[in-house]
């Protein structure tokens, strides 16, 4: 399998330096960017100096890091002091940050090997990593199909072989969508997990940063690294158990729940992965029962009420002063500030801040913002009374198949597509998408698993038990990346 | 319905410049997108009223000690422009000419 | 025939080492954008991180003006968009303050209620210069209280002497120097105009950018004339904000012309439900210091001191404390000590505050006991208390270097029996009834002492040797 350990043993082994494996990575993405474009930056530099500094630490007979010398991803609204970090938008076309995000700053602390900034939707906004300033991203496997998104530039990375894990963000399944997408895992945490400072807010209260990785073992060694308590974020609480260590690839007695009649999908090969990935789960002695959630369909206005209202607030400092594109034309203050987000902002952004401005606007912020908080409140407490008797809820993590590229779907058909994982960013509940089946043109299809609050580690157990048992056979690594 | 009036008067709030054009085109998806926001009057759940007691919340801020500020020159790196240590910004502008 | 209706909102910035959200120094001063960091920019990704001391300050405001603090309370975020305000909103608090229901009794006997006190943060500093804008951001983050009260003003009296009352107030407690000039206490002015005795209210104004005592009252005093003139003429006041002009003396309207600010307010998500735990409070309570009213009331009922006295000594906390430390022994006479002779180097209003005088407490103690037993006369005193007001020295020591100090017993007797001797005329005009001829005789007695006599015991001792002679 290749994995994080595959890479790990080649520096152990001497196999190759680690300078020689980042040239490899380097090399590769500099190859198959131009088509898949999944960075947006490729940091060479940053790189090989990392590498330098581990082969020396090699040669010293130091023993490595988990994540040390190992090539990484990260998307690009995260920020990396030093290095551009753009949000996909051409409002921040060349922000080069002065300070470092702590998730990255966990990584950095690792030595792994920065070999650039993922492409993604602008700002995070969207499921298909087409609202990008810098370009679409192509689904590795097939480039007919998108990357999916917003945190697509990394899932294609990661399946490509053009970074061996990658750190994405999730709002309404930005991580878990491009991973079903792309074959691989996406994991994302339960809110207050991961520190959320050095993260370009898309929405404050459902951002969470999280891992895309090739296999469940991985996902859970990053996550570990990156879960740690943070005080300059308030509400950071951090995870407290290694869930490397607690992966036993047992789920005897597990209680799983699925919602069959409400969550179902409008795929067939969906269905049929859900389906298989129940009888798995069955057969290694998982207890699996009928749950109803009845009320999964207002998910989807809440979470986009909600998401929408604070996104408009969260890039309301983008004015052109402190930082970011300008005009060079105006009259006065008001239309330099007005001109300059009209220009530097794409459209799904521009609908995204209208449409939250409006619901929080005197006069309609009872009926939308208010009511959907309300809900909101509402939906957590029936959500974690279904968790009181289930440990694992099993979902899609998508309705539909693989999305084409250029598929040129309405905004509301495409809001509609994160029915399945939006519920999760609502709650604030951890959530994995497993590779789980494909569809008859051989597209990867993911599953759900999704945990209890900081049930991290019974979520990735859950998805390592399933992984052991099937083998693998439904991660997807694209052949074109590094082939070491 | 959303009215382009309507729309107008939004994006001034959000101080994002439209053109006609472009009111028309977002008056016509922002009524779809708010048909879509009002399907939660479809819901069956209660209302809850907001929790502001949150079980996960800290209950200790921050210490009242001062840490060393950021270096001047980082806070103006990605400005668009500066005078001095002061950020710059001119009252109007036209593109290609020139202020001192 | 009108009468004003005045409420006021006031900011009052508090004295915290750190900003409200992050660790960068509120220190006044400074380059342009050297106190600041990413948080107070309002860099992308960055995150408030609330001070704990701002939030003891709010509630140690909020309980010196007898407000209920709730214990539990919230920060909102309230959007406008101007480039002293790097995030286009401001971290403050809506409908959940921290204080809320105090008052504030003024001399003159009205009471003002306290409507709510909140927490907030305040913006940079925007200078427009020329064509130019020109924004520095030390002063963004900086923390502040809003207290609003109830339109319960009806004189320019009344403002002012709540205001001063407020300024003692929340220099007494420690939360923030409160000085206009400075601009850590600034006040809007909302008033409306109504016929007097009526209990409707008029429409209400707002006036702002006021930047002194005199520039409140002279708006008010502009404002209530240019309201009644309008009503008076059959017209209507238009709700809005004005400017005051402090060069031409009138409010001005600020041709804010964009629809009324829709600050669509909503719940904060990256700050944490604020908290005050019972022992917190009760912690904060008990810490209160003696505020400068019930100070003034016990300097008056318990210490005897005149009520103008007592009003001059609380003003400045300092001052009180360095009263206190001799107020025991002999309170009128610390008092004159510090109203007459000290107060004289210290003429300032800042001086006062700073009170950095040369002269000790227990010096100052010293001096007041060695005055109060006789030891050494008033005038002697004075000219002590001079000294160490110049060189810091103890009485005892100045005393005895310049040979100031009493006359001793024997020598005392001596020279009183000399004074009567020398003086045989002056004596026998006194026994003869004129009793202006027996300050002769304390003359003569002080010449000799060089003025180290005490004029009650040379007066005693005289009586005693004449009657001694009768």
């Amino acid at each position: 399998m290749v994995n994080i350990s595959y890479y790990k043993k080649l520096l152990d082994t001497k196999a190759l330096s680690c300078t020689e494996l980042t040239k490899a990575f380097l090399d590769s993405a500099e190859k198959e960017n131009p088509s898949l474009n999944a960075y947006i930056s490729i940091t060479k530099e940053e790189a090989l100096k990392t590498a330098a500094e581990v082969d020396e630490k090699i040669a010293r007979g130091e023993s490595l890091q988990p994540l040390e010398g190992i090539p990484v991803i990260i998307k690009d609204n995260i920020c990396t002091k030093g290095i551009r970090t753009t949000c996909a938008s051409k409002m921040l076309e060349n922000y080069v940050p002065f300070y470092d995000a702590t998730v990255w700053e966990h990584i950095k602390a690792q030595n792994s090997v920065l070999i650039g900034k993922g492409n993604m939707d602008e700002f995070a906004m969207g499921s298909t990593s087409e609202t990008s300033y810098f370009g679409i991203v192509k689904n590795p496997h097939n480039p007919e199909y998108v990357a999916g998104g917003s945190s697509g530039g990394v899932a294609a990375a990661v399946a490509g072989k053009l970074a061996a894990y990658g750190i994405g963000t999730d709002t309404g399944g930005s991580i878990r969508q491009p991973a079903s997408f792309c074959g691989i895992y996406g994991l994302k945490p339960t809110y207050g997990s991961v520190s959320r400072y050095g993260i370009v807010a898309y929405a404050s209260s459902f951002d969470q940063a999280g891992v895309l990785a090739s296999c469940a073992e991985d996902t859970a060694l990053v996550f570990d690294v990156i879960s740690k308590y943070d005080e300059r974020d308030m509400r950071s609480v951090g995870f407290k158990k290694s869930t490397y260590e607690s992966l036993s690839g047992s789920v005897k007695g597990l209680k799983i729940g699925i919602a069959t009649e409400d969550l179902m999908a409008s795929d067939e090969f969906v269905n049929s992965a859900v389906e298989n990935t129940i009888n798995v789960f069955k057969s290694m002695g998982a207890e699996v029962e009928e749950i109803k959630i009845p009320f999964i369909k207002e998910c989807l206005p809440v979470y986009y009420i909600l998401a929408c209202a604070e996104a408009s607030s969260n890039l309301g400092r983008f004015d052109g002063i402190r930082y970011g594109y300008h005009v060079e034309d105006y009259e006065d203050l008001n239309d330099m500030i007005s001109r300059t987000r009209s220009e530097g902002f794409g459209d799904e952004v521009k609908r995204r801040i209208i449409f939250g401005t409006y619901v929080l606007s005197s006069g309609y912020f009872d009926a939308y913002y208010k009511k959907a908080q309300r809900l909101r409140e509402s939906i957590i407490k029936e959500i974690d009374k279904i968790f009181k008797s289930c440990d694992i809820v099993l979902a899609p993590t998508v309705p539909v198949a693989p999305l084409k590229a250029g598929a040129n779907i309405s905004p509301v058909d495409l809001y509609r597509t994160d029915i399945c994982t939006c519920a999760a960013n609502i709650v604030g509940l951890p959530s994995i998408s497993v590779p789980a089946g494909f569809t008859d043109d051989n597209m990867p299809v993911g599953i759900q698993l999704i945990g209890g609050r900081f049930k991290e580690d019974v979520i990735l157990n859950a998805a390592y038990a399933f992984e052991k048992e099937t083998g693998g056979e439904y991660i997807k690594l694209s052949e074109m990346g590094c082939g070491v | 319905m959303v009215s382009v009036d309507k729309i107008k008067r939004i994006a001034n709030l959000a101080k994002i410049h439209i053109s006609e054009e472009e009111a028309n085109q977002l008056a016509e998806q922002m009524s779809s997108i708010i048909a879509f926001a009002d399907e939660i009057n479809n819901s069956s759940l209660p209302v809850s009223e907001e929790e502001l007691i949150n079980e996960y919340d800290r209950t200790e801020y921050r210490e009242d000690e001062v840490r060393p500020s950021s270096d001047i020159n980082d806070i103006l790196l990605n400005s668009g422009g500066t005078q001095g240590n002061f950020f710059m910004v001119k009252d109007t502008a036209k593109a290609g000419r020139r202020y001192g | 025939m009108w009468e004003m209706v005045i409420g006021l909102e006031t900011h009052v910035e508090l004295s915290t080492k750190t900003k409200i959200f992050c660790s960068c120094t509120t220190q006044f001063g400074g380059e342009p954008n050297t106190h600041c960091c990413p948080v107070c920019t309002g860099q992308p990704g960055s995150l408030p991180l609330l001070n704990k001391e701002v939030v003891r300050y709010g509630v140690k405001a909020g309980l010196a003006l007898g407000c209920h603090i709730n214990l539990v309370s919230k920060m909102d975020r309230k959007h406008y968009v101007y480039p002293d305000m790097p995030k286009a909103y401001q971290i403050s608090q809506f409908d959940i303050p921290l204080c809320e229901h105090g008052k504030v009794e003024l001399e003159n006997g009205t009471t003002i209620r306290v409507n709510r006190i909140h927490i907030e943060e305040d913006a940079g500093k925007l200078i427009h210069e020329g064509s130019t804008y020109l924004v520095d951001y030390n002063r963004c983050g900086v923390p502040l209280i809003e207290i609003v009260t109830a339109p319960d003003f009806r004189s320019v009296e009344d403002v002012l002497l709540y205001l001063e009352k407020l300024q003692g107030i929340m220099r007494t407690i420690g939360v923030s120097d409160c000085r206009m000039q400075e601009g850590s206490l600034r006040c809007d002015v909302n008033m409306s105009v109504r016929p007097k005795g009526s209990d409707k209210f008029g429409t209400r104004t707002e006036i702002k950018n006021l930047n002194s005592f005199t520039a409140i009252e002279n708006a008010i005093n502009y404002e209530f004339e240019r309201q009644v003139d309008i009503l008076e003429s059959g017209g209507q006041v238009e709700q809005e904000t004005l400017h005051f002009n402090s060069d031409t003396g009138e409010t001005v309207s600020m041709r804010d012309k964009e629809n009324a600010n829709d600050y669509r307010y909503f719940r904060e998500p990256d700050v944490v439900t604020v908290r005050v735990s019972k022992e917190e409070y009760d912690e904060l309570l008990a810490s209160l210091p003696e505020l400068p009213d019930q100070r003034m009331r016990r300097y008056v009922e318990n210490l005897g001191l005149t009520e103008t006295d007592a009003k001059l000594l609380v003003k400045y906390r300092r001052v009180a404390e360095f009263f206190e430390a001799a107020a025991d022994i002999d309170a009128k006479t610390a008092a004159a000590f510090i109203l007459t002779n000290i107060f004289k180097s210290v003429p300032t209003e800042v001086e006062r505050e700073e009170w950095q005088i040369k002269v000790s407490p227990e010096n100052f103690r010293e001096l007041v006991k060695l005055t109060s037993s006789g030891k050494i006369n008033r005038n002697i005193a004075k000219r002590v208390l001079d000294r160490m007001l110049e060189t810091g020295s103890a009485p005892a020591e100045i005393i005895d270097k310049e040979k100031l100090g009493g006359v001793d017993e024997a020598e005392f007797e001596a020279i009183c029996r000399k004074a009567i001797e020398e003086n045989p005329a002056a004596v026998a005009d006194y026994k003869g009834g004129k009793e202006k001829a027996f300050q002769a005789l304390i003359g003569y007695v002080m010449r000799l002492t060089r003025g180290a006599a005490n004029p009650a015991q040379t007066e005693a001792k005289l009586k005693e040797l004449l009657n001694e002679e009768a």
